[in-house]
């Protein structure tokens, strides 16, 4: 759960002639709901005693609802969205008269069927039959109603065999299809619904939207729904309301509410960030999508395949490098080993090569294939299917199943004046920083060295950083990664070493883009940015080649942090006359369509002014 | 007090006859003998006690295996009923926080549901009349009247303690020791007769004491309850249903925040 929400009103949008049209139904008028929590742990005398003896009673309040204040007119479906906790429950059941508002009145007009929490008062002793005569009964329905809709509600729940079978015999889906069925089966003034729709199967979930739409449309009845499924309250509301921590965010019409709710819903990030991206959500203007690219494979396996096509000259490259996919720290030295001729970089599973980088493999005239570790990284079947799928080519296996060594052997292995003069040093976690420098230490071919363990580095590892093969070391990595005393002696063979470490990804972001900026001015010609998810950063694995290609620049981005979000937008609209396009590396849970809408909304907005 | 309409009125006996009936069934689902227990269970009980009785304390009462099912079996529907009605707003707690119900119901169906129990073990009653040719009189006709006088003081007694259990919940482990005492303080198995002279003003104040007297009246001795009788345990009945019944009310409100 986000710590820090924000819980500002942010607008409405009804407008006033609709609403006033309408016979209002629900009116809940400025309702609060305080919880006493003192209160509610006391369970016992004693307890009770002490408390009232030191005065503690009516101490800690809870506002569970602040001030909200709504109406429902006739006819509407009203969706309630909100975080879990954010006293969407608490309004439902104020507004079905189970709980009553510490301050304000809930004005009803109309009899509630309330579908909050199905089940509630079913026996699992007694048999099907005898709960709905039950449940009917507690639900306010007179015997013979029941009598008459009894064959109604069987054939809705889909239970005609099972009648007379105890409730306790049955599966959880099927006790929800009758209280379903139940509760349904009057036509009632309001339906309220609470998230009911989320149990049972997947046909029983439409039958009961349908259920609800026959409602809505035949009966002209006026529905309550809350849900955190966004696309529900959309596909089914034509009002909505978001409620965070008891405030209203924002009302207006199910699309707007749900489309705000998508953005900001959930998310962290400082008021400024999301008052920008709520303004810019409220641009009616359609941004083009031919700046867009999108890089996602349905695995991670079969994005580098990807990323290979569309490299120039990639499928006709006489030579890959074959990385273990899981291991992200394994994949960087790849990148890095790549940046020596260019090779394109290909991923495999531990156990076997996947069917696509087979595939694949098989396509291109391969003469030579690097493997990078040894069988604890990559298993020797993987080996054995590279000889028997490409039989000319040479196979070279760095065989060391470390980081650290790995990184040593493959820096050994490039010829050393192929390298360029200045080196990263960094540890086995720090992929974010890697990836953000990726363009950069591609471009110079930098090697990559990792660290032992927190605050050592291998004998050879510093043998070789301070024999003079190297003018400067980039370190990635903060003081408690690498304390000053492990640099050492660096100091003493006199090279110098340049620290980068931020606060969060986003800062080191920022402080890597603007020292990289200060050496070369890539970006004051055409260039790209690469999004990288910070949480996910799977599909990027193998993009060093095209960083280069494309003369890129890497972003991280985390799409649930608002302030990520903004200083990503800030980059770009400082960048906007040479940025050509924009590229995400992941699929739609890492960069949804609409976080990639609100950036080119940005951009073009940008470039307009 | 609230206006009640009619509508409203039948939607709430459904409720309590669809619980009632619900209770009883769940009581006796699946026991080979189901509903003759209410019957032998009383019966039972009466041989046990007065054959302990009859052997160590010897009292000098007349049908004394009658005397004691009369007096056990109008104290157990009390015991029972006050307990049961006070745990139900508790056990019913998903329903009173899911859907708007008449909070009231949930005590008084159990209250209900325990005179029906009482109206089965009757017959138990009936046949150790029988044995002992004790033959009925005219007067058992205030039998009904008698258990409407029951039936106030439980229900009272039972919306008192159900409303206080939801905010303190050591009542529930007082009330069974409450019973317990209650249970000897009340001349059930021994004759008011033996009672130390400064008790007997005391048991004046235990309405138990007047509701057992009453039925033992009506149906052992063949006497007729007079006018001041009717009013004490008329009067103790209305007196407990309205304490409970307004204590009630006025905590009910407050019940789903403790539920």
């Amino acid at each position: 759960m986000p710590e820090v929400v924000n819980t500002s009103f942010l607008g409405s949008s009804i407008e006033e002639v609709e609403s006033s049209s309408e016979e209002v139904m629900v009116k809940v008028d400025h309702v609060s709901m305080v919880f006493n929590m003192a209160n509610e742990t006391m369970n016992n005398l004693k307890e009770y005693a002490i408390a009232l003896a030191r005065r503690e009673l009516r101490f800690k309040e809870f506002r569970a609802l602040d001030d909200i204040s709504l109406e429902v007119c006739k006819g509407d479906v009203f969706g309630i969205l909100g975080t879990n906790g954010s006293g969407k429950s608490t309004l439902l059941k104020i507004i079905a008269g189970v709980l009553e508002p510490s301050e304000g009145t809930c004005t009803i007009n109309g009899n509630i069927a309330p579908l909050i929490e199905l089940g509630a008062g079913f026996d699992m002793e007694l048999t099907a039959r005898e709960n709905i005569y039950l449940n009917g009964a507690l639900l306010g329905y007179s015997k013979s109603f029941i009598e008459d809709h009894f064959d109604e509600i069987v054939e809705f729940a889909e239970i005609e065999k099972f009648l007379d079978m105890p409730l306790k015999n049955y599966s959880s889906g099927m006790v929800a299809r009758i209280a379903f069925a139940i509760a349904t089966v009057i036509v009632p003034d309001i339906l309220i619904v609470d998230e009911v729709l989320s149990v049972g199967d997947f046909m029983f979930q439409q039958k009961c939207e349908r259920r609800i739409q026959t409602l809505i449309k035949e009966h002209q009845v006026t529905v309550l729904i809350v849900s955190h499924d966004n696309n529900q309250v959309e596909r089914l509301c034509n009002k909505a309301v978001w409620i965070e921590k008891g405030h209203v965010r924002i009302d207006g019409t199910a699309q707007d509410v749900c489309q705000v709710y998508r953005v900001l819903g959930g998310h962290i990030g400082s008021a400024e960030s999301e008052e920008r991206i709520f303004e810019l959500l409220r641009d009616p203007s359609i941004p083009c999508d031919e700046l867009v690219e999108t890089f996602a494979g349905e695995t991670r396996y079969a994005t580098p395949v990807n990323l290979l096509e569309s490299l120039e000259g990639g499928e006709r490259s006489g030579s890959i490098i074959l990385a273990p996919g899981e291991n992200h720290a394994v994949c960087m030295l790849a990148n890095a080993y790549s940046s020596l001729n260019e090779m394109p970089v290909l991923l495999t599973r531990p156990d076997r090569l996947p069917d696509i980088v087979d595939q694949k493999i098989r396509q291109m005239q391969i003469s030579s294939i690097t493997v990078l570790g040894g069988s604890d990284l990559i298993s020797d079947a993987v080996v054995k299917r590279l000889e028997v799928i490409s039989p000319a080519a040479t196979i070279t296996r760095i065989d060391q199943n470390s980081e650290e060594r790995l990184a040593y052997a493959l820096f050994k292995h490039g010829e050393s004046e192929w390298w360029g003069r200045k080196a990263i040093l960094t540890y086995q976690e720090g992929i974010g920083d890697i990836l953000c420098f990726m363009p950069y230490s591609y471009r110079n071919r930098m090697p990559l060295f990792f660290s032992v363990s927190r605050g050592v580095i291998g004998e050879d590892v510093l043998k070789s950083l301070v024999s003079g093969s190297f003018d400067e070391v980039l370190l990635l990595g903060g003081e408690d990664v690498f304390p000053a005393e492990c640099l050492a002696p660096f100091e003493k063979a006199g090279i110098p070493i340049t620290r980068f470490c931020g606060k969060d990804p986003f800062d080191a972001n920022n402080i890597i883009t603007s020292w990289v900026e200060a050496r070369d001015n890539t970006t004051d010609q055409s260039f790209e940015a690469f999004f990288v998810s910070i949480w996910n950063p799977s599909d990027a694995l193998a993009m060093g080649p095209l960083t280069k290609q494309r003369n890129a620049t890497v972003l991280v981005e985390d799409a649930q942090n608002l302030d990520s979000i903004t200083n990503n937008f800030s980059y770009i609209e400082a960048k906007k006359d040479t940025l050509s396009k924009v590229v995400f590396f992941g699929d739609s849970t890492q960069f949804s369509d609409l976080d990639k809408m609100l950036l080119l909304k940005d951009l073009q907005r940008s470039l307009r002014s | 007090m609230r206006s009640i309409s009619k509508p409203e009125m039948r939607r709430n006996w459904f409720i309590l006859t669809s619980l009632v009936s619900k209770d009883f069934k769940l009581k006796y689902r699946r026991s080979a003998l189901g509903v003759v227990w209410s019957v032998l269970n009383p019966f039972l009980m009466m041989c046990v006690l007065s054959a302990v009785f009859s052997t160590f304390f010897r009292f000098d009462i007349e049908n004394f295996p009658l005397y004691l099912i009369l007096g056990s079996t109008l104290f157990t529907l009390m015991a029972d009923s006050t307990t049961t009605a006070m745990n139900s707003i508790i056990d019913s707690s998903s329903l009173i926080k899911k859907i708007r119900i008449e909070k009231i119901l949930f005590p008084l169906e159990k209250v209900l549901f325990q005179l029906v129990n009482y109206c089965l073990s009757l017959i138990a009653v009936a046949v150790v009349m029988i044995y002992f040719q004790v033959a009925p009189t005219v007067n058992l006709l205030f039998l009904p009247l008698l258990l409407l006088y029951v039936l106030l003081f439980s229900a009272g007694l039972g919306f008192l303690l159900s409303a206080l259990v939801v905010f303190f919940r050591d009542i529930g482990h007082l009330w069974s020791v409450v019973i317990t005492a209650w249970t000897y303080a009340t001349p059930l198995f021994y004759p008011v007769s033996i009672l130390p002279d400064w008790m007997v003003p005391v048991m004046n104040f235990n309405p138990m004491y007047h509701y057992v007297t009453y039925l033992r009246e009506i149906a052992l001795w063949g006497q007729t309850p007079g006018l001041t009788e009717n009013l004490i345990c008329l009067g103790m009945g209305v007196a407990a249903l309205l304490i409970g019944y307004f204590t009630f009310r006025k905590l009910e409100k407050k019940f789903i925040l403790y539920v």
